[in-house]
């Protein structure tokens, strides 16, 4: 049995999926949070249920990447059943789907989501009535709550096809039936229904009306109807104004009193000069919450590690023995020690803001300013992933169209100082130097970014596209979403990023028993020579291709150090900045550079990696000469 | 008139499209369909987007967009 979740942006169906399939699906409040289709398995009545999470699409003509992944899944896979999922809040705008998934007639049954939130609109649904107008079964539910989800399963299961076949007037629908029947003459096989390519290709979808071209006969069958049809735009109307009429028809609306919250809210944060105040007072609010919540356990934890250590050197003798055992304990402290204190809160944070619909709202902000540096307030969303974990960030690039924006976007998104990053600049220049200089390195890091969009939109010429997207209106992060996306990121970096740290950690206290590490230290004595550091971290560098918290983890090592709260006695201020400057901005991670490859291919990916180890360096060396002139 | 020349929370309704208008797929996705009733809600400042209501959603275009809306005062 194979189920797929399908519906508008940001209607829910992801957390439909993690409600039954575990949380594997990345949910959060703004349109796009989806960006590839997620397989999930589970059990129901004994028997396995795959299902499916594809990204929200507004109608089967797709925009972006992320929504033809969606029509070429539905169109590929063999499902037994289409779960549509609606928002019922903004349910007119979602029965245009609805409307075009009828036309699959394939078996389907209507999740009606968010029930809560269209109540609080004052709409109140009757769902018999919705039934009997699309002519499909229509389960209501609240998937944040996890009602109703065991009946949607139930009438997933007993599914049919839908009743209502026609939903066209009659004059249309012989059109459309004609130009069907044509491309059913003349074609083998298509990748969509013949009906839905028909009809798209009405309305003007380039894609459809590409195949419809193949067919010579078709296609003048589609040009004349196209005349007759107003270019198309009757049949866009007509759908359109059928779906008014069914809200019209199973649907209350009740006049709700005076403002909503959420427009109280948006007073503030949309406010032209408050918007942009309450902006920056988030941001520094954020940046002291992960900095105050990490650095107490940052120094009690390598406490305890100094310890352990300690108590390790006086009881191994066997010096073998010993080096390997402290590269295990120092990979073990620096993961737990370092990394965790900052990325816990961080995550947290990162998710509240993904859930509670700000998001969106800074990309409203902030667009006429993205413009400036060739994207749009889009691409906000990105870069500010990319403050987690440049993956994601590189991936969330999918709900850009344009490709010459979307190579910009992921260039940008590399550049954002990831979490891993972040460990670095908190755990040297926050802890060692103060707080406030990381700001400041934060700060630069966005002007070296801002230069670079700059510079791209120079170089890259192309039309600016503008930015065209839906709010989604404010919610409250549940605190059981909040701590299961949480530990979600946080898995990864248990499961990834502790072994390779532990693994790293004994490689090199390897490398330095067997004397290995002047020899690559030794290529590198040059570049090191140029920025002023010691040559014995050139190694840790290596390291830092793999993961970049390991660049921090080690250095201690490399140094010869204890611990890393005896990186100051030996590394100068000078040295500590210009350290976490080139690691700011130095190549992307392995697993960011495969996911630059997947979507922007060879090339792009080639340039972005060469370009950031260029601008590492020159930012690395500026930074030491003018250390050296001061 | 253009949806760029109406004022905040002035209703207007819209007649149809500029030709050239890239954005016309979307914006028939976003309910901005030729009939439709919509209000202008909030501009950003330093020429940014605006914010524009349509049938009980919130949706967010650039002022070039914006530009080749036709509408019609009611």
């Amino acid at each position: 049995m194979k189920l797929a979740l399908i519906g508008q942006p940001n209607c829910g169906k992801s957390t439909i999926f993690n409600q039954l399939a575990g949380y594997k699906s990345i949910s959060a409040n703004f349109p796009g949070a989806t960006v590839s289709y997620t397989l999930g398995k589970f059990y129901f009545q004994n028997k396995t249920i795959e299902l499916v999470d594809l990204p929200g699409t507004y109608s089967l003509s797709w925009y972006d990447d992320a929504e033809k992944e969606s029509v070429k899944a539905l169109s590929s896979m063999d499902f037994d059943c289409i779960i549509n999922v609606l928002d019922a809040s903004t349910i007119t705008r979602g029965l245009e789907l609805t409307l075009e998934l009828i036309s699959l007639n394939k078996p389907m049954v209507v999740a009606l989501n968010m029930m809560d939130e269209a109540k609080k609109k004052g709409i109140d649904i009757n769902i018999a009535k919705l039934e009997d107008s699309i002519g499909v079964k229509v389960v209501p539910v609240i998937a944040k709550q996890a009602k109703g989800i065991k009946d949607l399963i139930n009438a997933a299961l007993k599914a049919s096809p839908p009743i209502k076949k026609c939903i066209y007037s009659k004059r249309i629908e012989s059109l459309i039936q004609n130009l069907e029947q044509c491309l059913e003459s003349q074609a083998g096989s298509l990748i969509l229904p013949p009906k839905l390519i028909a009809i798209k290709a009405i309305e003007g979808f380039s894609a459809c009306e590409e195949i419809v071209s193949w067919y010579p006969k078709c296609q003048n069958l589609l040009e004349a109807t196209r005349v007759l049809l107003n270019n198309g735009v009757e049949v866009t109307k007509e759908r359109h104004a059928l779906c008014l009429e069914i809200f019209e028809y199973s649907a209350k609306v009740k006049d709700s009193q005076g403002l909503p919250l959420s427009e109280k809210i948006d007073e503030i944060l949309l406010h032209p000069i408050l918007g942009y105040v309450s902006l920056f007072l988030i941001f520094i609010a954020i940046f002291f919450i992960v900095f105050e919540g990490g650095s107490p356990f940052e120094s009690l934890i390598d406490k305890f590690f100094s310890f352990t250590e300690d108590y390790f050197s006086k009881n191994i003798h066997n010096a073998f023995l010993l080096s390997v055992t402290k590269g295990a304990v120092d990979g073990i402290g620096a993961a737990i020690g370092i990394a965790l204190p900052y990325l816990v809160p961080f995550f947290v944070i990162l998710s509240v803001l993904e859930d509670s619909g700000y998001l969106s709202r800074i990309a409203f902000l902030m667009d006429s300013l993205m413009h400036k540096i060739g994207v749009h307030g889009t691409s906000v969303i990105p870069f500010i992933m990319g403050y987690g974990c440049s993956v994601p960030a590189v991936m969330a690039t999918r709900i850009i169209k344009d490709r010459r924006e979307k190579f910009i976007s992921a260039f940008l998104a590399t550049l954002v100082p990831c979490a891993a990053r972040t460990t670095v600049i908190m755990g040297l220049v926050a802890f060692f130097i103060g707080p406030i200089y990381a700001i400041l390195l934060y700060l630069l890091n966005l002007i070296v970014i801002g230069i670079a969009g700059i510079v791209l939109k120079k170089f890259l010429p192309g039309i600016n596209p503008e930015i065209l997207f839906d709010i989604p209106p404010y919610r409250t992060p549940t605190i059981k979403t909040t701590i299961v996306k949480t530990w979600y990121r946080i898995k990864d970096f248990v499961y990834v990023a502790i072994p390779l740290l532990v693994g790293g950690s004994i490689v090199l206290a390897l490398i330095d028993y067997f004397n290995f590490a002047k020899y690559v230290n030794f290529v590198f004595m040059p570049f090191m020579e140029l920025l002023g550091l010691p040559f014995s971290i050139g190694i840790v560098l290596i390291f830092g291709i793999f993961k970049k918290e390991l660049t921090l983890l080690m250095l201690a090592q490399a140094l010869g150090l204890s611990s890393i709260a005896m990186v100051s006695k030996v590394l100068t201020v000078e040295q500590i900045f210009v350290f976490t400057i080139f690691v700011m901005f130095y190549i992307p991670c392995l697993a960011t550079i495969a996911t630059l490859y997947r979507e922007i291919r060879l090339k792009g990916t080639i340039i972005i990696t060469l370009s950031s180890v260029l601008v590492a360096t020159i930012l690395a060396f500026i930074t030491h000469l003018l250390f050296l002139i001061v | 008139m253009r949806l760029i020349d109406c004022e905040v929370s002035q209703e207007v309704r819209v007649v149809g499209f500029d030709s050239g208008c890239r954005s016309k797929e979307r914006l028939l996705q976003l309910g901005i369909i030729p009939g439709v009733i919509l209000k202008i809600k909030r501009l950003a400042p330093f020429s940014g987007p605006l914010i524009v209501s349509i049938e009980g959603s919130d949706v967010v275009l650039g002022r070039g967009i914006a530009k080749k809306i036709l509408v019609e005062k009611i």
